[in-house]
């Protein structure tokens, strides 16, 4: 649908679908709002997706000239640049649904160890929220989109009364969760958004493993389903633009929002809507983009950005890969061990309450802390992990055979610290093809990141050690690329503090009553922990306090 | 003379004969091919199952370089001095032990690519290593092995 009106005013206007938008569109327009949806592409169809494909029907496929569904933007059509040798890798969903379409399903609640971690350390400002705050959200969004996980609680990982049933752990991440409590180190079932068993209406997972492919049966939380095209749409309150590339936030003469000018994606026609107030929710690094190409005589620095905090304090995590065989396993049967693809378990953050794995003090020499993820275990629908098996011929062969069904993996997710110097400009950057200026990402990360990283080492190591497995070679501190976990937050944080912070703890800017940033914007940290579930959690949030100043008048 | 229920069989025949007509590979000639060929099955064998020639992996590594200017020139460069070593009569057990012995980068590209290829393929990953995912099933048991499971503290 195009509108080719503007004059129209629009209660509420949308930046975007995915988690963020998904969430607060839904939850404005369940509560009698009109939301106007601005998505930079559109819906992708289900029926398209190449999700039961073989690996080798895939390959047949590509070669008759098929190709499956693109997720990812391609980064042609929306450039973005980065400081020379310093890669980063941004991973963009344009169309409804974002990044939800493909996402991981990791859902870790944040706990008082992340929200009040700067106010323990000093280093760079607070939450301005905390646990009791976003807990009963958490709750909800649990109980509405539907999250498989343990009854398990601890003080870095909290647990919740609305879990599904976790999915049964695989042999190998059983022997994993053994060799870990030998040498303490607990491993938890993890928290996933899939659905264990049918919920709300929907189909419960049949357990296919090609999540990453978009699902056929949307049996795991997706923004376009879950909240946008079954309910809010059924409203009769939301209208969505589709392939409207938003370029900025429009101001009246007293600086206040009133709507957005955006590029249509298929025309390039340049095209603006109005609303009363705007809620941008583009993902961390367009939205940021966005932000700070809104410039105006009351904004000079991008609008709501005197603090000059906006596009600052771009944070992610460290991560790496470690692999080992389990002797146990090896020669044995070969099950199907897809599951909910990815992992069944999880290691919680432990350092701040005991010795690393290696002993030495409680107290650690750099801030913050780590967890532990166990990606790509069990039977795979490849065997790369062969590349690392020395030799070739018959014997090779069957050394490849025997250790198959061995295979276990770890990825430790550290966390960033923010630093001022980690940031998006706009600023004598090239221009997009609508004649707008792009990102730059600038990032790097410290002597802080790099000690962790030697303990999230250890760790992983000393975890296969204890299991007696034999460990693939690895290299020792080497590190994904930048923007690999595709965790990008940071860069328009909320605070108590207007000059430190863009936003309050509503996600509201300080200097611009009628605009939000509800995406991984908005977190002043990062915390060790994929950041969807808080983000739902968050612009839900958000949006309640958003309808209430709305109706009392306030915005 | 041809009757017409010959005609009718060749008709019939024809959509079968389009796609087998021969595939032409995208990056390398065609006694490139047969050489990867060769050195394929010496890495991944027949033995009581499908080698990487019956996965027909030389294919795979086709594709797989076709178009990437840098990666294939370093492989053809590699592929040469295997043929040339071929001509003057050694093996291609002998050639590769050799490029391994001495960590040639070519012997790395060809393994990587060959691991890949087959372990991707039907004969690789599911005859071979008995793979059977991506299949929709109706719950998943996950390990019922009493030995794996983490004891409970009492």
């Amino acid at each position: 649908m195009q509108v080719i009106d503007s004059a129209k005013v629009h209660d509420v206007i949308v930046v975007g679908s995915g988690a963020a938008g998904g969430m607060t569109a839904w939850n404005l327009t369940r509560q009698g709002i009109n939301v106007l949806m601005v998505d930079a592409g559109e819906k992708f169809r289900r029926a398209s997706f190449w999700t039961h494909v073989k690996p080798w029907e895939w390959k047949e496929r590509l070669e008759r000239g098929q190709r499956p569904p693109q997720f990812r933007l391609d980064d042609k059509e929306q450039p973005y640049t980065w400081e020379k040798d310093r890669f980063f890798d941004l991973y963009r969903v344009w169309g409804r649904g974002g990044k939800t379409n493909v996402w991981g399903r990791v859902s870790l609640r944040y706990s008082d160890l992340d929200f009040a971690s700067a106010e323990r350390d000093g280093w760079e400002v607070p939450w301005p929220i905390r646990y009791k705050d976003l807990g009963p959200y958490y709750d909800k969004v649990d109980q509405l989109i539907g999250v498989c996980g343990g009854d398990d609680d601890q003080d870095s990982l909290p647990g919740s009364r609305y879990h599904l049933p976790p999915p049964a752990p695989r042999c190998g991440e059983q022997l994993l969760r053994k060799a870990g409590a030998a040498i303490g180190v607990d491993i938890v079932a993890g928290r996933r958004a899939v659905l264990t068993q049918n919920h709300n209406g929907r189909m419960k997972c049949h357990f296919c493993g090609a999540c990453g492919r978009g699902c056929d049966i949307s049996a795991f939380f997706n923004a376009s389903d879950y909240l946008i095209q079954t309910t809010a749409l059924k409203t009769g309150k939301l209208e969505v633009l589709d392939n409207a590339v938003v370029a900025r936030v429009t101001v009246d003469k007293e600086g206040r929002a009133d709507g957005v000018q955006y590029f249509d994606r298929n025309t390039g026609t340049e095209r603006r809507v109005r609303g009363k107030v705007v809620v941008v929710a583009a993902s961390c690094v367009d939205s940021t983009r966005i932000l700070l190409n809104s410039k105006s005589k009351q904004h000079p620095n991008g609008i709501g950005n005197s603090s000059d905090v906006i596009g600052r304090y771009l944070v992610e995590q460290v991560r790496f890969h470690m692999y080992g065989l389990m002797p146990e396993l090896m020669g044995g049967k070969v099950y199907n061990d897809d599951g909910i693809s990815g992992a069944h378990i999880y290691m919680p953050r432990f350092n701040h309450r005991r010795a690393s794995v290696r002993g030495g003090p409680l107290q650690r020499d750099y801030l913050r802390g780590f967890g532990m993820q166990f990606w790509g275990g069990g039977a795979q629908s490849n065997a790369s992990f062969a590349k690392a098996v020395d030799g070739f011929g018959a014997d090779f062969k069957k050394g490849v055979k025997r250790r198959y069904p061995a295979l276990v993996a770890l990825h430790p997710y550290g966390e960033v610290l923010p630093y001022k110097h980690n940031r998006i400009t706009v600023d004598g950057t090239p221009k997009d093809r609508y004649g707008v200026p792009i990102a730059k990402i600038e990032y790097r990360i410290g002597e802080n990141e790099r000690k962790m990283t030697e303990e999230m080492y250890d760790t992983a190591e000393a975890i296969l050690r204890s299991a007696k497995a034999e460990i693939l070679p690895f290299q020792r501190g080497w590190l994904d690329v930048a923007g690999a976990a595709i965790h990008e937050h940071g860069t328009c944080r909320m605070g108590a503090d207007p000059k430190r912070s863009a936003l309050n703890g509503f996600c509201q800017m300080h200097e611009v009553k009628n605009v939000f940033v509800v995406d991984g914007a908005a977190f002043p940290t990062a915390s060790e922990k994929n950041p969807t579930i808080t983000i739902l959690a968050l612009a839900w949030r958000a949006s309640d306090y958003l309808a209430q100043q709305a109706k009392s008048g306030s915005l | 003379m041809t009757s017409r229920r010959d005609l009718l069989v060749t008709i019939g025949a024809l959509p079968a004969l389009a796609q087998q007509a021969p595939k032409k590979p995208k990056a390398f000639r065609e006694d490139e091919m047969s050489l990867i060929r060769d050195l394929a099955e010496t890495i991944i064998p027949r033995t009581d199952t499908p080698g990487a020639a019956d996965a027909g992996v030389e294919w795979h590594i086709d594709g797989a370089l076709a178009g990437r200017k840098n990666e294939l020139a370093r492989f053809r460069k590699g592929l040469a001095a295997a043929a040339r070593e071929q001509k003057r009569g050694k093996d291609l057990t002998a050639i590769l032990t050799a490029l391994q012995a001495r960590k040639d980068p070519f012997f790395r590209q060809l393994k990587d690519l060959t691991i890949d290829g087959y372990y991707t393929s039907k004969e690789g990953l599911s005859q071979e290593l008995g793979w059977h995912g991506l299949t929709p099933m109706a719950e998943f048991e996950g390990c019922t092995h009493p030995e794996h499971q983490l004891r409970k503290k009492a």
